[in-house]
């Protein structure tokens, strides 16, 4: 008597084997590899550097060849420069002499004092909004402190770091959410990072808020987070959405302050 | 050897060019190569140098990067090229 067997599908076989094989391998890799992410940043730093090095000189380079070039960098450093003025000047309207006022009751230290450090890789090449600054552990860097722009405003926090790197997440990182409160009527809201700096907010209808309300830490410094950039409502919802952006450039920030 | 090349130009790309040149490099090298494992790996590198926050966001692209692998494998042989 004749048996017919079914025909083993050696080929979707092979690729399920495969398939299992990869995940297994994925895993084991992924281990191993999560134990030397900090040592990688460390090896691509010099990279950082010489890119940042090699950017300045070439854009010096064609500058001295082109009188139109030269200008257009002048002037994007001269907006660059009145970007730096327009985010210091934003965070410091009343906010020294109140800071000085209220620490001085409380006999407590003002956050001035802190770690400079260069921004040595930013958004773009990075998909998600972080920093890599050159300062680490050996300048006395922790995970957790603060990173604000030497101007004033707040960034975000250290979230690792390495002997002479430190990884700094943004505030405005996607789906990131950070207490602040809204100066013009002080109604504590929730910051909800948008990506790219960006920042959105969701408040109760009746809550006053126009565009260029500013929005401030929660915390006792009231340090600038955002500046509130475009106010939607439809007439059948409940709350209104606040689209806030940073109050600096992340695309370009070349210096921040690391405080506690 | 073009596969080679590629790694290399990807990992410079990662460490220095914008995310919206070397993530669509990363994803047309995987369908264009035939079990292009790198591209995990690629994807790893771009989680470990600037990813962080918990598991999932920390490691997103490494994940999606082995999602488009596996979804990759049955399919990979129907395309119409061979590398």
């Amino acid at each position: 008597m004749k048996t017919n067997y079914p025909q083993r599908n050696k080929a979707g076989f092979t690729k399920w084997r495969t398939a299992m094989v990869t995940i297994i391998i994925f895993v084991i890799v992924f281990y191993l590899l999560s134990l030397v992410k900090l040592p990688l940043i460390s090896v691509a730093s010099p990279l950082w550097k010489g890119e940042n090095k090699a950017t300045l000189s070439l854009a010096n380079v064609f500058s001295f060849f082109s009188s139109k070039s030269s200008l257009v960098r002048e002037n994007q450093e001269l907006k660059l420069a009145l970007q730096s003025r327009e985010a210091e000047r934003l965070a410091y309207v009343g906010w020294q002499e109140r800071e000085a006022e209220l620490l001085g009751l409380l006999g407590r230290k003002g956050e001035n004092e802190g770690v400079i450090a260069s921004v040595i890789a930013h958004p773009p090449q990075s998909p998600y909004d972080v920093l890599i600054v050159d300062a680490g552990t050996s300048s006395g860097v922790l995970a957790g402190q603060r990173v604000r722009m030497p101007e004033g405003p707040l960034l975000g926090t250290i979230v690792e770091v390495s002997s002479s790197n430190s990884k700094v997440g943004l505030f405005s990182s996607s789906g990131n959410e950070t207490n602040a409160t809204l100066e013009r009527n002080n109604v504590s809201v929730i910051l909800v990072g948008a990506g790219g700096g960006m920042f959105n907010i969701s408040l109760p209808r009746d809550v006053e808020v126009e565009p260029g309300d500013r929005i401030l830490s929660a915390d006792m410094s009231a340090s600038l987070l955002a500046v509130v950039g475009d106010v939607s409502l439809k007439p059948t919802d409940s709350f209104k959405v606040v689209k806030a952006k940073g109050p600096t450039n992340i695309f370009n920030t070349r210096f921040v302050l690391i405080s506690q | 050897m073009l596969r080679v090349i590629t790694v290399i130009v990807l990992v410079l790309s990662i460490v220095l060019l914008p995310y919206w040149l070397y993530l669509p490099a990363l994803v047309i090298s995987m369908v264009y190569f035939r079990l292009f494992w790198e591209g995990i790996a690629l994807a790893f590198l771009v989680d470990a140098l600037y990813g962080y926050g918990t598991w999932f966001s920390h490691y997103q692209f490494s994940v999606y990067a082995l999602i488009i692998f596996l979804i990759l494998l049955p399919i990979r042989d129907n395309l119409r090229f061979n590398a």
